[in-house]
């Protein structure tokens, strides 16, 4: 059994869409395992209001990202121009998320041992996966293979 | 008179952007995450840029697919409710989360942004529910 792109990519957003809501799984994890409790403590009560909306904005967008792509799974996969937009900065997104990871986070600090080891590494996993299909996306329609 | 509104609401997130980039200052951001550990500081700011992004998304939708948002399409309809959902989280956040001593202490900042909150979840619902019904 053969698959054709199309196939692949139906797949990779459905697939897509329900990562996002994997991730969110594990962002709900983070304040209690990295101890941001007592970190932030030592902030100003207003920039720590702050970090508590950064982080409650950021899940929101991620449950969106994840909600649009199951939505907008025909739009995406017809080539829609919106859509494409959307895709595209989907898939920017994550593609920064793993630069970041890769040369601005130093991971000195931060929690030791083989669970967050392995969590870490299915997480860039995951990104590296949404940024190759939502780039992916982009590529193929905008190379005019989807049409 | 959906895609002119839609277009300011633009225009506001531009603005939204622009504020983003002097927050830090206002609010001392270099000297408040020194107090923090290395990780909590890359993460605080690594959330504050992806917010810019977000809202800066937003901004490129409303000049650049206007007649999407206000055509009512499901894909229009999609995005506006994103939108909306997002500044509509927003204002309760603005009004009863943040600390009064500092919404006083920065009295002018406070009311304009609460005015784009509003006026920007305005715009955002109508085109949302003009979509849905």
């Amino acid at each position: 059994m053969t698959w054709s792109i199309r196939e692949l990519l139906s797949l990779g957003l459905w697939l897509a869409g329900i990562g996002h809501f994997c991730i969110l799984g594990a962002s709900f994890q983070v304040p209690h395992r990295l101890e941001w409790k007592s970190d932030l403590a030592k902030l100003k009560p207003f920039n720590r209001k702050l970090m508590w909306t950064y982080g409650g904005f950021t899940v929101l967008t991620i449950a969106a990202f994840g909600a649009l792509t199951l939505a907008l799974h025909t739009e995406m996969l017809r080539g829609d121009r919106a859509a494409l937009g959307i895709a595209a900065f989907i898939g920017v997104y994550w593609a920064a998320r793993i630069m970041v990871d890769a040369f601005y986070f130093d991971h000195e600090d931060w929690p030791k041992g083989p669970a967050f080891v392995i969590g870490h590494v299915l997480l860039t996993a995951l990104f590296v996966a949404l940024a190759g299909v939502y780039l992916g996306l982009v590529a193929w329609q905008a190379g005019g293979w989807g049409r | 008179m959906m895609i002119t509104l839609l277009r300011v609401v633009g225009l506001v997130h531009l603005i939204i952007v622009g504020a983003n980039f002097v927050l830090p200052g206002i609010l001392d951001f270099d000297k408040n995450l020194e107090k923090v550990s290395p990780m909590l500081r890359q993460i605080f700011l690594v959330h504050h840029a992806y917010i810019i992004a977000v809202v800066s998304f937003f901004a490129f939708l409303c000049f650049f697919f206007t007649s999407d948002l206000a055509g009512g399409s499901r894909l229009g309809t999609a995005l506006c409710s994103f939108m909306a959902a997002f500044w509509l989280a927003r204002l309760p956040i603005q009004f009863f989360y943040y600390d009064d001593e500092v919404k006083k202490k920065h009295r002018i900042e406070h009311y304009a942004f609460s005015f784009a909150l509003t006026a920007v979840a305005s715009v955002l619902t109508a085109a949302a529910i003009r979509g849905f019904l």
